[in-house]
């Protein structure tokens, strides 16, 4: 059997793997708070080849030593392995509405560290998102523009009454009904952070989630009326994809020429006259 | 072919917004029209265990597996309720309210065919005249204006009727110049909870509000009412946003459309490997 077959279908798969990814990227392209996924592709893992023969021995007896010399490593093929999320910030811009509201960084001490707002999801755990496109609801509590609550310090839902509240740089909201402090999650490795939908993360690691304000070294300001955009680049997504494509295409026409090599071999060579 | 998929949800929900945008542009120049924005979400993302048997443990920066989203949704629409700049107009029967989140109380025709109670910022009001020779106030639909009990009807025979800055009726019959009636105004604090029926006038939905609904409504009293005469409030689009929300839309679905043809010709390099 050709080796080659499988490798190139595998370039295959994880070429269409990659392009579902970018696809969502370029989906997410005006998603306020989203941060695109960037793909790892890793090689399946080393394969040691081995040549495999039998020497004869010039002796009278014409003994026959098995003998095994080894070729070199080969890997067979590629999958894609990881959708790491980009934990950058994203442009800031004003929208207008008092519910708005944008996470600008400041300094934060670790490399990986990131900053989220703290919402409940449906079944009452607490879930993080950049998207700051909230509303109020019919009772008056803030929420996310899916309807999920906003979080303050303490874990609780925060009721405004109106759209007309304040919320200054440190976070707290000025409202007829609740002043309180909006909660500001940070994590040291925004990467234990997985998708969820409706911009939602969860953490998924070991290390739990701290309150940013309790944390030495991070900073951060709370814009009111602004959004923090997508940090999807079109121009960028739209070159990943093209690129993907003619990889998926040169794989199938990989898989194409070995697959005339197998003609070769079972109509030619193999022919039974 | 999961991109195919993404790229044709996502081309739904941007024309979507498309028609947002559209609908805000062709009610630049309604009275008392409040601008409508809405911001993406994004969709449901699958968690898919691609990582091999013989290859546990190999190194990586996230949990395990790969989060495959699937494209972006429009979220809540969100009126902006700041008020709009006052255009004067010299019409009598014109008034502006001039603070934020007030409302004159009208009639509009409910889905059962009666009349329910709706709330406006448009103060163009007209006189209609009822069959046995009264005059009743109304929008420019037809509807009724809600006064002090109910819809605003006057005595035909007047020589003149003004509204004035406290949304009194003021009618004058003989050289005699008197009070008549009160424009009913309320205060909705959380201006979230208006359903838009038409351009400009608002409902609410008692059943769904989850309060009674005279805890979201207040009464304004006429010397608070702060009326601007002979005047209308203009709408409050902004064109140079709503024009680049359109160009920034249609790019976007420029774009997803071709991520849909480029997933299109990979099916189709896969339909032509024999």
């Amino acid at each position: 059997m050709l080796r080659g077959f499988n490798t190139a279908g595998a370039g295959m798969m994880a070429n269409q793997r990659y392009q579902d990814s970018l696809s969502n990227n370029m989906s997410n392209a005006l998603t306020p708070g989203f941060k695109q996924d960037r793909s790892t592709f890793r090689a399946f893992p080393e394969m040691l080849i081995q040549n495999v023969e039998s020497r004869n021995i010039p002796t009278e007896n014409g003994l026959q030593l098995p003998f095994r010399n080894n070729v070199g490593t080969i890997n067979s093929g590629t999958y894609l392995q990881e959708d790491v999320p980009l934990f950058t910030q994203g442009d800031i811009r004003e929208t207008d509405l008092s519910t708005d509201m944008a996470i600008q960084n400041g300094d934060l001490p670790d490399e990986n560290g990131f900053l989220f707002f703290e919402v409940q999801n449906e079944e009452g755990d607490v879930r993080y998102t950049r998207n700051g496109n909230f509303t109020v609801d019919g009772e008056g509590f803030l929420t996310t523009n899916q309807g999920h609550y906003v979080l303050d310090e303490d874990g609780n839902p925060i009721e405004t009454g109106t759209e007309n509240f304040e919320v200054q740089q440190n976070g707290q909201v000025t409202s007829p009904f609740d002043n309180a402090l909006l909660g500001i999650a940070y994590h040291e490795n925004a990467n234990d952070f997985v998708k969820e939908g409706d911009n939602l993360f969860a953490n998924e690691g070991d290390v739990a989630v701290e309150d940013a304000r309790a944390v030495d070294g991070v900073g951060f300001q709370i814009q009111q009326n602004h959004l923090e955009e997508s940090n999807v680049s079109p121009e960028q997504v739209m070159a990943d994809m093209t690129r993907a494509h003619r990889m998926f295409d040169m794989n199938q026409q990989v898989v194409k020429t070995f697959d005339k090599s197998m003609e070769l071999a079972a109509n030619q060579v193999g022919r039974l006259q | 072919m999961r991109n195919m998929y993404n790229a044709a949800s996502t081309m739904a929900e941007l024309q979507q917004r498309i028609n947002l945008t559209s609908n805000n542009l062709s009610n630049q120049n309604t009275h008392g029209y409040k601008a409508r924005q809405s911001e993406f979400s994004s969709l449901l993302h699958q968690q898919v265990d691609n990582v091999l048997d013989y290859d546990q443990g190999s190194p990586r920066l996230t949990p395990d597996g790969i989060r495959v989203g699937s494209g972006a949704r429009m979220g809540n629409i969100n009126m902006n309720m700041e008020t709009g700049s006052i255009q004067e107009s010299g019409r009598a029967l014109d008034v502006a309210i001039q603070d934020d989140n007030r409302f004159f109380v009208i009639n509009g025709p409910a889905e059962n065919g009666e009349l329910e109670e709706r709330y406006t910022r448009a103060g163009n009001f007209y006189l209609s005249e009822q069959e046995n020779g009264d005059m009743m106030l109304t929008t420019n639909e037809g509807f009724p204006a809600i006064g002090e009990d109910g819809a605003v009807v006057l005595d035909g025979d007047f020589d003149d009727v003004s509204i004035n800055q406290n949304g009194e009726v003021e009618v004058t019959r003989g050289g005699e110049t008197a009070v008549e009636d009160t424009l009913e105004l309320v205060d909705i604090p959380n201006s979230r909870i208006l359903e838009p029926v038409d351009a400009n006038s608002f409902a609410i939905n008692a059943d769904e509000l989850g309060q009674p609904i005279e805890d979201v409504l207040a009464d304004v009293a006429p010397e608070d009412a702060n009326l601007y005469t002979k005047a209308l409030e203009t709408s409050n689009v902004d064109m140079g946003r709503e024009m680049t929300q359109m160009l920034e839309a249609q790019r976007a679905y420029q774009f997803n459309a071709r991520s849909l043809t480029i997933g299109d010709q990979m099916l189709s390099s896969i339909s032509n490997m024999r």
